[in-house]
């Protein structure tokens, strides 16, 4: 048992570690990106002539819409430790406690949340900024995957809830 | 009971819309080992080329991993069965639990091995990555069935203890 959940809590900490490398990476190069771009501006731009509403508009949707990105990956990197949490408890002995349904409920909605965040922005961006977006595709990678697994933790809550109760009974009768 | 409801649904689609993909890939698998056309595909942003027995092998490899998915999928229904009829934790379910985990953990390895062999027999490259790959999150998958058979075999007991008591 114990051998199990130390192994899933390294696997646990591998991807952890590597999702928020990769989101902070991504936010760095972001920022470089937006320097050299503003540089390339600053070296052209006519002082003279003013920004018009929809250059405005689709730079400060451009600049939103990745923000709302980085946000909505937060989230996953959010459900894994609330993962790490429910190990931390099953490891200490603490199999039915309501930390461990809690923790259930907070992943299954975290997942729901990363779902439904990237399913509204690439919508969004599909939109204003004209990018590449396939439903079925999205459909395909996340939805098919996250939505069950949510759903699959929720469930898991309620069981661990019906244990918990087994137990107190059990405690008591003793 | 609602939630429950909504993933037997969902794990039904996916299994129904598996079975049909698994006779196609079987079909496609005895195609090529027929023929021993070469085959073409994208891999890591560069077009590689398979063909002969190296070809016969990824695929079967491939192939297996496929079927192992789809059976603990077919597992994962039977467990879901098993909570609509209430029956939360008794040995079926914890040995299907089991089972479940060492499959995932088994065809993770598998596909592991597969894109290790693709990479070096078209490439020529051995290459070792540490950002999440497929044996990582499928052993974590995997290893995540084996500690919930294990609680869920902790709970049974206690229900056992309990009935008695009473």
């Amino acid at each position: 048992m114990k051998s199990n959940v130390q192994t899933l809590q390294i696997i646990t900490w591998v991807l952890i570690i590597s999702a928020a490398s990769i989101l902070l990476n991504d936010i760095n190069e972001f920022r470089l990106n937006r320097f050299i771009q503003f540089q390339d501006w600053a070296a052209t731009a006519n002082p003279d002539k003013p920004i018009s509403f929809k250059e405005n508009f689709m730079e400060w949707a451009y600049y939103s819409l990745t923000v709302a990105m980085f946000v909505v990956r937060g989230f996953l990197i959010y459900a894994f430790t609330h993962f790490l949490t429910i190990l931390g408890e099953i490891e200490k002995g603490n199999y039915y406690g309501i930390k461990v349904s809690d923790s259930f409920k907070k992943v299954g909605s975290a997942f729901i949340s990363y779902t439904i965040g990237l399913v509204v922005v690439q919508t969004i961006s599909a939109f204003t900024l004209k990018n590449d977006f396939s439903f079925i595709q999205l459909f395909k990678t996340e939805l098919t995957y996250l939505i069950p697994a949510a759903i699959g933790f929720f469930i898991l809550a309620e069981l661990f809830k019906q244990a918990q109760t087994l137990k107190d009974e059990n405690d008591l009768t003793i | 009971m609602k939630r429950l409801n909504l993933l037997k649904t969902i794990v039904d689609i996916i299994w129904y819309l598996s079975i049909p993909s698994l006779l196609l890939f079987v079909g496609f698998v005895l195609y090529m080992s027929w023929t021993g056309q070469p085959f073409t595909k994208t891999l890591y942003g560069s077009m590689i080329t398979l063909s002969g027995f190296q070809l016969v092998i990824v695929l079967c490899l491939n192939l297996i991993t496929y079927g192992l998915l789809v059976y603990s999928l077919y597992l994962f229904r039977k467990v879901l069965q098993e909570f609509k009829k209430l029956q939360l934790f008794n040995q079926v379910v914890i040995a299907l639990l089991l089972r479940i985990g060492k499959l995932v953990i088994a065809s993770g390895i598998l596909m592991f091995i597969s894109k290790f062999l693709t990479n070096y027999w078209s490439i020529n490259q051995i290459t070792l990555s540490l950002s999440p790959n497929d044996l990582l999150i499928y052993g974590g998958i995997g290893a995540f069935f084996l500690v919930l058979s294990e609680v869920f075999d902790r709970a049974r007991i206690l229900k056992e203890e309990n009935e008695l008591t009473v």
